[in-house]
């Protein structure tokens, strides 16, 4: 299990805890084996990564729960929302072409207000836009 | 006719003799005075902490894995805390296995150190 301890005022990830390390109350020899108590006494803090659908997220943002004593993450989501807007876009541009300029009505606007609202390329891709 | 060498029954037990220590969780006390070899079977997390060090010093521990996952920490010098060097080596508590650290204290607060074991 990762963990984070802040050298030099960053936030430094461990993938793997050190064999050896030189700690507040002595210098460990196998620093790896030691227990919680000593990680911890030491601030090398356990890495929660938070639930995230790696497709179209990605993690951002390390920081420090305070309350919980951990590190995590903050999901950000990656590309698939400019995809879902060019879909959106194109659903909206097909909508008014099917209606004509002049023939724009509240259907209409409300059709585009809904599919501003969907919020997955598939619901854009399936929306109805029959008036 | 006089004294032109200074044997190795003259000198003091700190450079000669060899002295076995106790397993403890609270602090095991290496005398440097007492003994250059001290050897120690693991049954505890061990915090070595040393007294009588003078500058120069060089130790011997000899630490047998007790085979319970135990932990070795190198702890105070003459009461205060210390700052070890690793040259290398890791300690390894497989029961009966021979870890033997070499340590040598440039000052009373520093020490470097290198861990061992037999080739197998």
């Amino acid at each position: 299990m990762a963990r984070v301890k802040v050298i030099n005022g960053k936030p430094v990830v461990f993938n793997k805890l050190p064999e050896v390390w030189q700690g507040i109350n002595g210098h460990y020899l196998n620093f790896d084996k030691m227990s919680e108590d000593i990680w911890l006494e030491n601030e090398f803090f356990e890495l929660k990564l938070p639930e995230y659908n790696p497709e179209n997220q990605k993690l951002v943002n390390l920081y420090f729960n305070e309350i919980e004593k951990f590190y995590t993450y903050k999901v950000k989501d990656l590309e698939q929302i400019s995809e879902l807007d060019k879909e959106k876009n194109k659903k909206i541009a097909s909508l008014r072409e099917n209606s004509k300029i002049e023939t724009i009505t509240n259907s209409v606007l409300e059709k585009e207000i809904e599919i501003k609202k969907l919020d997955t390329i598939d619901k854009v891709k399936d929306f109805d836009i029959t008036i | 006719m006089a004294l032109t060498k200074v044997t190795h029954n003259v000198l003091e037990s700190r450079y000669t003799g060899s002295s076995a220590l106790a397993s403890s969780s609270t602090g095991v006390t290496v005398d440097s005075s007492a003994a250059n070899v001290f050897t120690v079977t693991a049954g505890h997390n061990i915090t070595f902490n040393f007294t009588n060090i003078k500058i120069g010093d060089v130790k011997t521990i000899i630490v047998t894995g007790g085979g319970g996952s135990y932990t070795l920490t190198l702890g105070t010098i003459n009461g205060s805390s210390g700052t070890y060097n690793n040259l290398g080596g890791t300690y390894d508590d497989t029961s009966g296995t021979k870890n033997i650290i070499e340590i040598k204290f440039v000052s009373t607060s520093e020490a470097w150190y290198q861990i061992s074991k037999a080739a197998s």
